[in-house]
């Protein structure tokens, strides 16, 4: 395709991404209300990495992967892969995108077809993109299999004939089958049983370390995501609020929300959830259709209350601002940095975290 | 309170799944109790059979007793007298137990003046502060919104102030946070504690999610395959697990502390629910499986009747001399049903900690 040159570390670019919904009946974006689902974000997936897009139902997050796939038009901004930008290539070359990129979904159940046998459901992208004979593709769909640990007498069968891990394994054979750079995953295993849950995050970073993967990884699970990713980004409402590499954002956390997200999340230890104290977030994330003026996160913002209600939080919506932590760099938007950092609710929401299981040599507690 | 002897549920197909064998157990009045294992376990179907809020190719054996009453053999007028009067159930998808073409004032008056025999406007009035209580803002206004106008924590919020109305003995509430974000998890949890803790009423909390117990509960029941393979203090689950499966799941839950090199897995998959399983359910799995595992179903006992019991080859008459009839309740030992339980000493390996 190109010829050889050094080859840029970004293999996605989202650039000032902007999808908007028309609101109601019979509305436009152009003509008035429209439900902001994704309003302004900007990222990048590096090569090779596991991008972690957390945040709750209605951040946004996969309205992002759903614009990174092209399933929808953003209603404005850029998205490139491989340093092209898809708003402007043409059906051919989307076409030829589109192998590379390829989207696992959260249920199983519903996104295997019933009536295909498994051997035809995997081959589908190769027939689709004309890739192969029949015989080749047989031998394709062997080797996925395989890959994937599923027995190779599980071609001629149908899904139902399958437990919920096993059908998550084929649908991972079927987005391996055009051997793409970036698999989107969206809450791969939330549908899942807690014992297997491991047994597809193991092949998923299997798979990533054989072939090269990079991934794009939405998921609410918050202990989850500090094992599969290296980087994540936190949405709230339309907006990113905090983009850090993992374990910076889990131990040092800059964002009222994230601390928040992660003082909600349950504790499976009795000692810790009796004696922790929860941030409490006041009421509903706000309706994406009439987001709050300046910071979207003000209205549920328990640091805002704690500060005497600082004017800039309602007038100025607080832009991504560089941070480096020990020498990483990482991006927030909150105008109060420093007070989250200084707060006794981030130490105590940390040490709840940390104590609760045995600590091990490389864990640091927070200063 | 309640008191559960030898329930069974298979439902009727053209494989019969066998999704509950032979659970008994005892909550004390006011007891938060949390029953816990995956899908397919039997948690939810085990709790619901309780209420007879089964389908109809649901069969139901076994004895339910209630306030000296069977529910198992009461007729349908008595029962739905008993659901809600005494007991209140909170499901997972709150939109399921709305009716969506109702405002949330009807539905709740409805429930207050049909178990509690309030007029109208007294019914109205009860609605408004029903749903403060539970946290809905400008309740009064609100009271007139359809289902659809509340979000998912308002619309559970709702569902609980229905459930708890008419204040029933006994709330069973199945996944009540599953379908719920996190930050809106944690205010829900809070709300069942502490509208529970108010009237004493007692919980039994169905989830897949050890961490939703870990807060909420002072007992738990595991259960694996339609049994209940491990029962103890919350605490003893959490630090001194005994069933290899409890342990398992334990390793195999993601840490929001630590990021770990690679997860643990339990490998293999849970029985076919339509096959009858000789010896223990989990044996393919465990790595603590003895012979003794294969052939024979451990019935729960305390821990050191499971060891003297596998070392000295007892039948099961032998165990049940030894260790009493052990039916978890208020009161019971920790129980396990294993032949080889992980010493939680921690010799052998326990879970984390």
């Amino acid at each position: 395709m190109s010829t050889e040159q050094v080859v840029s570390p970004v293999l996605v670019e989202v650039q000032d991404l902007r999808v908007w919904f028309p609101a109601g009946r019979g509305s436009s974006t152009k003509t008035g209300g429209s439900i902001k689902a994704v309003d302004g974000i900007t990222f990048t997936v590096q090569r090779g990495e596991t991008l972690g897009l957390v945040g709750e139902s209605g951040c946004g997050k996969t309205t992002t992967a759903r614009a990174v796939l092209k399933l929808l038009d953003p209603t404005e901004g850029r998205i490139l892969f491989d340093g092209v930008d898809l708003s402007t290539v043409s059906r051919r070359e989307l076409r030829l995108m589109r192998r590379r990129m390829q989207p696992v979904f959260q249920d199983p159940f519903s996104s295997l077809n019933p009536k295909r046998t498994v051997a035809r459901i995997i081959a589908e992208p190769l027939v689709i993109h004309r890739q192969g004979t029949a015989s080749e593709r047989r031998e394709r769909v062997g080797e996925l299999l395989d890959t994937v640990g599923l027995p190779p007498d599980a071609a001629g069968r149908y899904p139902h004939a399958f437990s919920g891990g096993q059908r998550q394994r084929i649908a991972i054979a079927r987005a391996m089958a055009l051997r793409p750079d970036l698999i989107i995953a969206d809450e791969p295993v939330s549908a899942l049983d807690v014992s297997i849950r491991a047994q597809i995050l193991n092949l998923l970073s299997d798979l990533q370390q054989e072939f090269h993967l990079t991934y794009l990884v939405i998921a609410h699970d918050l202990a989850l995501v500090r094992q599969v990713t290296d980087r994540v980004a936190v949405m709230y409402l339309g907006k990113i609020v905090e983009l850090r590499p993992t374990e910076d954002l889990y131990r040092r956390p800059l964002h009222p929300y994230t601390v928040a997200l992660l003082s909600s999340a349950p504790i499976p230890d009795t000692e810790a959830e009796a004696t922790r104290r929860r941030i409490v977030l006041e009421g509903d994330v706000p309706s994406p259709a009439d987001p709050p003026t300046g910071c979207r996160f003000n209205t549920r913002c328990w640091l805002r209350r704690k500060l005497g209600d600082p004017e800039i939080c309602t007038t100025q919506a607080p832009p991504l601002a560089q941070v480096q932590d020990h020498g990483a760099s990482g991006v927030v938007a909150c105008h109060f940095p420093e007070a989250v950092e200084d707060s006794p609710e981030r130490r105590e929401t940390l040490v709840a975290l940390t104590g609760s299981r045995v600590s091990s040599p490389d864990q640091e507690l927070p200063d | 309170m309640l008191s559960v002897r030898d329930l069974d549920v298979t439902f009727r197909a053209r494989a019969p799944v066998l999704a509950v064998r032979g659970v008994s157990y005892d909550l004390a009045a006011g007891e938060h109790v949390g029953l816990v294992g995956e899908s397919g376990s039997g948690k939810s179907a085990g709790a619901l059979a309780l209420v007879r809020l089964l389908p109809d190719y649901a069969d139901v054996s076994g004895r339910v007793m209630l306030d000296g009453a069977d529910l198992l053999r009461l007729n349908e007028r008595e029962l739905r007298a008993v659901r809600g009067d005494q007991v209140g159930i909170v499901y997972q998808d709150p939109f399921s137990s709305l009716n969506p073409v109702l405002t949330i004032g009807k539905q709740l008056t409805e429930v207050l003046s049909k178990h509690k025999g309030l007029g109208a406007r007294a019914a109205r009035r009860e609605a408004a502060r029903l749903l403060e209580t539970v946290g809905v803002p400008n309740a009064e206004e609100r009271i007139s919104d359809y289902p659809h106008q509340f979000s998912g924590g308002m619309r559970q919020r709702a569902v609980i102030a229905m459930a708890v109305a008419p204040r029933p003995a006994l709330l069973i509430a199945d996944e009540p946070t599953t379908a719920l974000d996190v930050t809106v998890q944690a205010q829900i949890l809070e709300l069942l504690q502490e509208l529970t803790s108010e009237h004493e009423t007692t919980m039994l909390l169905i989830t897949h999610d050890l961490g939703v117990v870990a807060g909420v509960t002072q007992r738990v029941m595991v259960m694996y395959a339609g049994r209940i393979v491990e029962s103890s203090s919350t605490e003893d689950v959490f630090t001194r697990a005994s069933h290899p499966y409890t342990v398992a799941l334990h390793r195999s839950l993601p840490r929001i502390d630590v990021r770990q090199e690679r997860l643990v897995t339990i490998e293999g998959q849970p029985p076919d629910p339509t096959q009858l399983v000789r010896g223990c359910p989990f044996a393919p799995r465990c790595p603590s499986r003895i012979d003794r595992c294969a052939d024979e179903d451990p019935p729960l006992m305390t821990i050191p009747t499971a060891r003297r019991a596998a070392a000295r080859g007892w039948d099961m008459a032998s165990i049940r001399e030894e260790d009493g009839e052990q039916v978890p309740g208020p009161a019971s030992p920790h129980l396990t049903a294993c032949w080889n339980p992980p010493d939680p000493a921690g010799d052998e390996p326990g879970p984390a900690r």
